[in-house]
């Protein structure tokens, strides 16, 4: 009986401190100039439709990197919610086949052709005004310091991000891709699901976030300047 | 003799046992281990939550790559855990409701150490969220440094206090 009586304050006193340091993250929020909205952003419904068919065997029929390059392309629709469904007339038959539809598989052939950039012509491009960067790497990473003007749209969370950046950033406009470093792939991940999504004019800066970083070119984030 | 050895060393075991089990629950509920340990589980979770605190939607950012977090919790998530961490950090250092306080940040830790396996199980590997200053991604050595902590977090959810009791310690 005392031990249950113990435990049970213990959890009362538990939830009593939680709340309090619940409430106290809410108050600060709002007087934090780095404070964030509580309300979820609205979320937009992305249908995939039509991305696997099957063929006579039964066995799914698709391209490598079709299915990771066109989720939201075809008949995608928008609307309140936040569901992603697939179709009965293209269902995956297990979850690793589904999981492999979705895993993004860097497109090489169709990227040879981009240009690629240094650090000197990605300045020159900047300091023009003409182009459009963006950012490839972790969501995170942009929030903390970017390229002044980057948008986000980050590899791991494209299908999500794409819908809010296609509203931003039309077909027609002269686009430099980057991600961390010369090593990192994101930025070709990126650039090719840019090109399948209607997006012609597509730089890759190579030398990406490091160097750029490195001669201090200008950037923004909240870790800027700290 | 055979049936009189035969009997006592059993007894002369399970004394033993016992005795080291009363040794080891003293040597776990001594006034310097508790306070060291409630010190340095403090020091750790407050210096965790800073970068949290400034910036959430940094941590924002890094938890919405955990995928057990449903989408609609992530900015409640983001804005109350490191004051979670914080204030229980702080409570802990100054011994105040010392057993409510470790057994909440254990549950978090818990709740990380969950969350990894989960996401390392799919092959998804990002960053850890644990430490802003760190930037170091979750794998086996994360999870092992969790349960570390946990495990120094025991001394204080079993033998601690919990009362409203300022410094100096007053562990049981």
């Amino acid at each position: 009986m005392e031990r249950l009586v113990t435990i049970l304050k213990t959890a009362g006193i538990s939830a009593v401190i939680a709340s309090l340091a619940f409430t106290a993250g809410m108050l600060f929020n709002i007087a934090n100039p780095y404070g964030i909205s509580i309300k979820p952003a609205p979320a937009k419904i992305i249908t995939i439709v039509k991305t696997v068919e099957k063929n006579g065997s039964g066995r799914l029929k698709s391209k490598a990197g079709d299915c990771a390059a066109k989720p939201v392309a075809a008949g995608s629709t928008e609307s309140a919610g936040s569901t992603v469904t697939i179709p009965a007339s293209g269902e995956a038959e297990t979850l690793a086949e589904l999981s492999s539809m979705i895993a993004p598989i860097p497109p090489a052939e169709k990227l040879i052709n981009l240009p690629r950039l240094s650090l000197e012509k990605a300045k020159q491009y900047f300091d023009s005004g003409k182009y459009r960067f963006v950012d490839a790497r972790p969501q995170y990473k942009y929030i903390e310091a970017h390229i002044k003007g980057a948008e986000t749209l980050s590899a791991s969370f494209f299908n999500k991000q794409f819908p809010v950046f296609k509203d931003k950033v039309s077909p027609e406009e002269e686009l430099v891709v980057y991600c961390s470093s010369p090593d990192c792939r994101l930025s070709e991940i990126v650039a090719g699901e840019l090109l399948d999504k209607g997006y012609k004019k597509i730089n890759i800066f190579e030398g990406g976030w490091a160097s750029w970083e490195a001669k201090a070119y200008p950037m923004e984030g909240v870790k800027v300047g700290r | 003799m055979g049936v009189l050895g035969s009997k006592s060393v059993p007894d002369g075991r399970r004394e033993g046992g016992q005795m080291k089990r009363k040794e080891f629950s003293r040597l776990m509920s001594s006034k310097k281990l508790l306070t060291a340990l409630r010190i340095i589980m403090g020091l750790v979770f407050v210096a965790a939550s800073y970068d949290k605190l400034l910036y959430p939607a940094v941590f924002a950012a890094k938890a919405a790559e955990y995928k057990l977090i449903p989408e609609l919790l992530l900015p409640v998530v983001a804005v109350a855990l490191p004051w979670v961490e914080l204030f229980c950090g702080f409570l802990l250092m100054l011994n105040i409701f010392t057993r409510s306080t470790a057994l909440i940040l254990a549950v978090t830790l818990a709740g990380f150490i969950f969350g990894m396996a989960y996401d390392l199980s799919f092959g998804l590997v990002h960053d850890c969220g644990c430490f802003g200053f760190l930037e170091e991604s979750i794998g086996a050595g994360t999870i092992i440094r969790d349960l570390v902590f946990i495990a120094m977090l025991l001394p204080a959810i079993i033998y601690g206090g919990n009362e409203f009791a300022l410094l100096p310690g007053k562990e049981k």
